[in-house]
């Protein structure tokens, strides 16, 4: 063991919540350590468009494609809950079909961009509508933070489609970027469907096609400049960065947006005041040292490696006043259970959610123009709240401008098919793949899930990575809650499908495999969206919960937990807006404290 | 009357930075997908940024009431002379074509023209009617590019002086391209209401073509586009302050890795129908490109949203182009011609 | 350009729907008939374009390339995978029983070809679109009508 460095804050993590943090702590004057575990290739644009390159001539083009991991810096992949190996531990009885990135800017490099706010309702869900948890604060806490996270995130959207199932936005305030124009398919489809009434128990609700707030640079509003490409290098010189300044359409949100149009945290860390920073890449924490007698943190050992190749390392220590775990939600878990810290109240690594996913295909009336535009630009909201929240699950529709890519593999599928099976050539096969593949249409249903106990991550001796590190052991579950939302989901994209003409081609025999769960005589096939949820919940109290309102552990002071881990609830919006809120929140807070 | 003559010399700076448009569309397009990624970068930022100079110097033309046109006869033809003598060609991705470019964005470098004999030239040439139009208003031979917007920057005031700055710039401020439809290369767009505004568009044009000649890095510190082309010339990168030519760390240039088109194609060298069909089509959308950027200089501004699409799809049909070997001239390819068709029609909107 | 390559590509365009120029123009071409010679047992591909030059001409063309080329147990195969990589930049394994009839070779395994062929999978241009992550449309281009994918 050797070198021991002291800071003010010591992060680990440089997804979207480490950059936030080492953004404003080091414009604050504090000085900031970032510990992150995969390689810093994104941060200059010749390393990002060698990822690019990478995921072009790989077979398999999943969420993961274009980010292989590195041997010390293990990373799940959603291709193994095929194959039942992999980084995970599952042990069921359902696997979690998500995965994460551990590289420096996470998982926000294969993000889809989506960033919702939460509900009001959503925050509030025990005593409103009796099941799950309330959380320790509530939707006028965080609108602020809201409001700031959509200007560093850099998100499009226009209040005039946002303000509805009681989300408000304060007086004046309009979003940085207007909305990413609605694609041809949207357009469709809102002819089609806006205005439709649907059931749901005794509930009737209105359907509209709803453009959703993205991560996404668009035209600004006022004087916001949209950030550009990441383009960091050795002399300083930086070429791309007015690359990325519009989304282009390149329909690759997911796993890859090529021009960076799309945020991801090496943006925001780029922003901080670097004289303050010390980045340190491929450098994977492995213990949080404590004082066992006040609780507090002294130290974070970490292992540096030079080759991602190799699981060849060095040992080192960080010190400093207080310390940030911003490794996501399993890491955070799995980073604390390591070092013996499970906690007294027997939270830590529990309540482990995600918004399981059902897809839904099918073929427009009239070419659509599938396969162009952001991944999606999108979906069907208005089923995010309702009294029906205390008897199933709440879910909304995302809808894909990328054909059945992710439901059935198209356009490759559509093509084998059309070849090998209806033995098309020549300009009958061109004819055919023109009217097939513009007409694809897939929908999305992602479902939320109550926190549980019996879902969670622990740790186990024998499953250890290269390093000697635990790999993450996955219990998890869907329980009826969920499968209730899932059955409704179902039924109300049929209904949509219906009503716009679209003829219905679900059929999960010739769609991508993925896990399937029974539901009465229903077999659903389920994915992930990449969304984990509650391993370190926040609570009032120490005995319910593992960190307060501020994200601080309540055994050790000056340790912070950050992300989606802090979740208590995860209602129906995608994690990282209000993550990020939260984190600004804390940054907030820690800033006055720190300075003081 | 100097509005007229503003006018004119105007709506030659407007031509004047279109034409240097599709020389450096064909160098990057004519890069293979594979390697030289700094040549890449560096041609493409130059692209916006000259695009971004016609959006200045057509908003300065709207704010005194005038009507860029690009399309027709305002469309460039090539071989291209510009004022100061120098000559377009569309070439490949070559020493030439970086030789070219050095000339054109160090505009007061004494320029040596390629000889009419050049195997590259293959005989043409001939000059636009923009090298008349832009002779300097004593009307003594050409001038040089920085000079010709001194210029215009002077008799501009001369004329606000005369005429009343209220009075030169009546236009319409609806007609301005602002920068929610014009973004990217370093600069932003800059609505001209006034001589304080027109003479900061026209600056920032000579400015960001000659760059400050005390540094070889900008306000940002980013090093000029002058001295990238430069690195390329030499394989070299810049090290610190050094000036002259760089000596640093090597820059990979390869000029084999290219389409090798030939220089200043034109339609009638493709006597193959489907490769003409496909050159036909490559001047349609730069037809409807030159369309939209008209529709956006009067009174469309949002024109500029399908002009992007617009300037994508010409890529994707140029590359077809520049993949086809072209029978009758050993080892090179077809390429774009970029000549104007007159039966172009173009959508000017977007639905957003 | 060699006799080989005329054929394969005159092949290429009659299995594919695109002209020459199309398929040239992908920047490919080469890289794809290599692909053949390198993957398929040696007297696959003379067979391949030895009876596509024997193919009748003119309104007959078709129909003999189902029942000569398509049709064959040999070549028809073959031919269908030479279809799938011009559109999907990619190849895809031969059926068993076919290559235990006809042999095998280390290279026959579903792969792409290479990041370029990636992009220039031919199912984008049907589908009048883009190779996802690739030759993107601009802003907003998702928002206008579909052009219809041209062969």
């Amino acid at each position: 063991m050797n070198g021991e460095e002291q800071y003010d804050v010591v992060v680990v993590g440089a997804g979207v919540n480490g950059a936030l943090m080492a953004k404003y702590l080091t414009r604050a004057k504090l000085r900031v350590l970032l510990l992150e575990a995969g390689p810093a290739t994104a941060e200059s644009f010749e390393g990002y468009t060698r990822q690019l390159t990478h995921f072009y001539g790989v077979k398999a083009k999943g969420p993961e494609a274009p980010w292989p991991p590195a041997v010390a810096a293990p990373q799940p992949d959603t291709h193994d809950i095929r194959t039942e190996g992999g980084y995970f531990v599952q042990k069921g009885p359902n696997p979690h079909a998500s995965s994460y990135t551990r590289y420096l800017g996470g998982s926000t490099l294969h993000w889809l961009g989506v960033a919702l706010r939460m509900l009001p309702e959503d925050f509030k869900l025990r005593s409103r509508y009796g099941v799950g948890r309330d959380w320790p604060l509530d939707y006028r806490d965080l609108e602020p933070y809201y409001r700031k996270a959509e200007f560093d995130l850099g998100v499009a959207a226009d209040v005039a489609d946002q303000a509805h199932l009681g989300v408000e936005f304060a007086e004046g305030y309009d979003y940085p970027m207007r909305r990413i124009p609605p694609s041809y398919s949207d357009q469709m489809l809102s002819t089609a469907v806006d205005g439709m009434r649907v059931s749901l128990g005794d509930e009737e609700f209105t359907v509209k096609i709803r453009n959703y707030p993205a991560a996404r640079n668009s035209i600004p509003r006022g004087d916001f400049i949209p950030d550009g490409a990441v383009d960091e290098r050795a002399d300083g010189q930086a070429l791309a960065r007015d690359i990325g300044q519009r989304c282009q359409g390149n329909t690759a949100c997911t796993p890859i947006c090529p021009v960076q149009a799309k945020y991801n945290a090496n943006k925001t860390l780029a922003q901080s005041e670097r004289e303050n920073l010390q980045v340190l890449t491929q450098a994977v924490a492995s213990k949080v040292n404590v004082d066992p007698v006040s609780g507090a943190v002294e130290s974070i050992e970490y292992q540096r490696y030079e080759d991602p190749g190799s699981p060849r390392h060095t040992v080192h220590r960080a010190k400093g006043r207080v310390y940030v775990l911003a490794a996501h939600a399993v890491e955070n878990a799995k980073l604390m259970l390591a070092s013996g810290l499970g906690g007294a109240s027997g939270q830590l690594g529990k309540n482990l959610m995600d918004h399981p996913c059902l897809y839904a295909w099918g073929l427009t009336p009239s070419p659509a123009g599938a396969f162009r535009g952001p991944l999606s630009t999108a979906g069907v909201d208005d089923l995010r709240g309702g009294a029906f929240r205390a008897e199933h699950a709440a879910f909304r529709f995302d809808i894909g401008n990328d054909g059945w890519r992710s439901a059935t593999g198209a356009p490759d599928t559509t093509v084998a098919d059309a070849v090998n099976q209806k033995k098309l050539f020549g300009r009958e096969l061109v004819e055919h793949l023109a009217s097939t593949l513009s007409r694809q249409i897939r929908f999305s249903l992602a479902v939320e899930q109550l926190p549980s106990t019996a879902n969670n991550v622990t740790i186990d001796p024998q499953y250890l990575d290269s390093l000697g590190n635990p790999r993450p052991v996955i219990s998890y579950q869907i329980d009826d809650y969920t499968l209730g939302g899932m059955s409704a989901a179902a039924e109300v994209a049929r209904q949509v499908f219906d009503r716009a003409g679209i003829t219905d081609c679900t059929n999960s025999e010739e769609g991508t495999w993925f896990p399937s769960i029974s539901h009465g005589d229903k077999v659903f096939h389920y994915h992930g969206m990449g969304h984990f949820g509650g391993t370190h919940a926040m609570g009032d109290s120490p005995e319910t919960s593992v960190v307060d309102a501020d994200q601080r552990s309540w055994e050790h002071r000056n340790l912070f937990m950050l992300g989606s881990g802090s979740f208590p609830t995860m209602g129906t919006s995608n994690p990282t807006l209000t993550m990020a809120a939260l984190t600004l929140r804390t940054v907030d807070r820690l800033i006055t404290e720190l300075s003081s | 009357m100097s509005r007229d003559r503003l006018k004119d010399l105007l709506q030659a700076a407007v031509e004047l930075e279109l034409s240097t448009i599709p020389p450096y569309l064909c160098a990057l397009y004519t890069i293979r997908p594979v390697g030289n990624d700094e040549a890449k970068l560096v041609i493409r930022s130059v692209v916006v940024e000259e695009m971004l100079h016609m959006v200045l110097a057509a908003n300065v033309l709207n704010a005194i009431g005038g009507e860029p046109q690009v399309t027709g006869d305002h469309a460039p033809r090539y071989p291209h002379e510009l004022p100061d003598g120098v000559v377009l060609h569309l070439l490949p991705f070559s020493p030439e074509a970086v030789d070219a470019f050095l000339k054109v964005e160090n505009p007061d470098q004494s320029y040596q023209p390629l000889a009419a004999d050049h195997p590259l030239l293959g005989g043409r040439r001939h000059q636009h009617h923009l090298a008349r139009c832009a002779q300097s208003a004593e009307g003594s031979g050409p001038t040089t590019i920085g000079a010709f917007y001194r210029e215009i920057i002077a008799l501009m005031e001369q004329a606000a002086g005369q005429m009343g700055e209220q009075q030169l710039f009546c236009g319409d401020p609806a007609r301005q391209v602002g920068r929610e439809y014009y973004y990217a290369a370093g600069g932003r767009s800059i609505i001209v209401t006034d001589l304080a505004s027109a003479r900061n568009a026209l600056q920032e044009i000579v400015e960001q073509g000659e760059g400050d000649m005390g540094s070889i890095y900008d306000d940002d510190g980013d090093l000029a586009h002058y001295y990238r082309f430069k690195q390329i010339k030499h394989g070299r990168a810049y090290t610190g302050a050094a000036e002259g030519d760089p000596t640093g760390p090597p820059v990979a240039v390869d000029y084999d890795s290219i389409f090798a088109m030939i220089a200043n194609p034109r339609s009638e060298d493709y006597t193959d129908p489907d490769l003409r069909a496909a050159s036909d089509a490559v001047n349609r959308t730069w037809s409807e490109l030159l369309l939209q950027i008209e529709a956006s200089f009067n009174g469309t501004p949002e024109a500029m949203l399908p002009a992007v699409h617009s300037m994508f799809k010409l890529r994707d049909e140029a590359i077809v182009l520049l993949a086809n070997p072209l029978s009758g001239h050993a080892g090179r390819t077809a390429g774009p011609t970029f000549e104007w068709d007159p039966s172009a029609q173009a959508d000017l909107g977007m639905p957003l | 350009m060699s006799d080989r390559s005329d054929l394969f590509l005159g092949l290429s365009a009659l299995l594919t729907g695109f002209s020459r120029v199309q398929l040239l123009g992908t920047g490919v071409a080469d890289e794809y008939l290599r692909t053949l010679r390198e993957t398929l047992p040696p007297d696959v591909l003379d067979g391949l374009l030895d009876t596509y030059e024997r193919l009748p001409g003119g309104d007959q063309r078709e129909a003999a390339i189902s029942s000569e080329i398509l049709g064959d147990s040999r070549l028809g195969p073959v031919a269908r995978n030479l279809i799938l990589l011009w559109y999907c930049g990619s190849w895809t394994a031969l059926p068993d029983d076919w290559r235990k009839s006809y042999g095998t070779s280390p290279l026959d395994t579903d792969r792409v070809i290479s990041a370029a062929s990636y992009v220039a999978g031919l199912q984008w241009v049907a589908a009048g679109a883009h190779p996802v992550g690739a030759r993107q449309q601009g802003f907003g281009a998702w928002a206008l009508a579909p052009e219809g994918g041209t062969g």
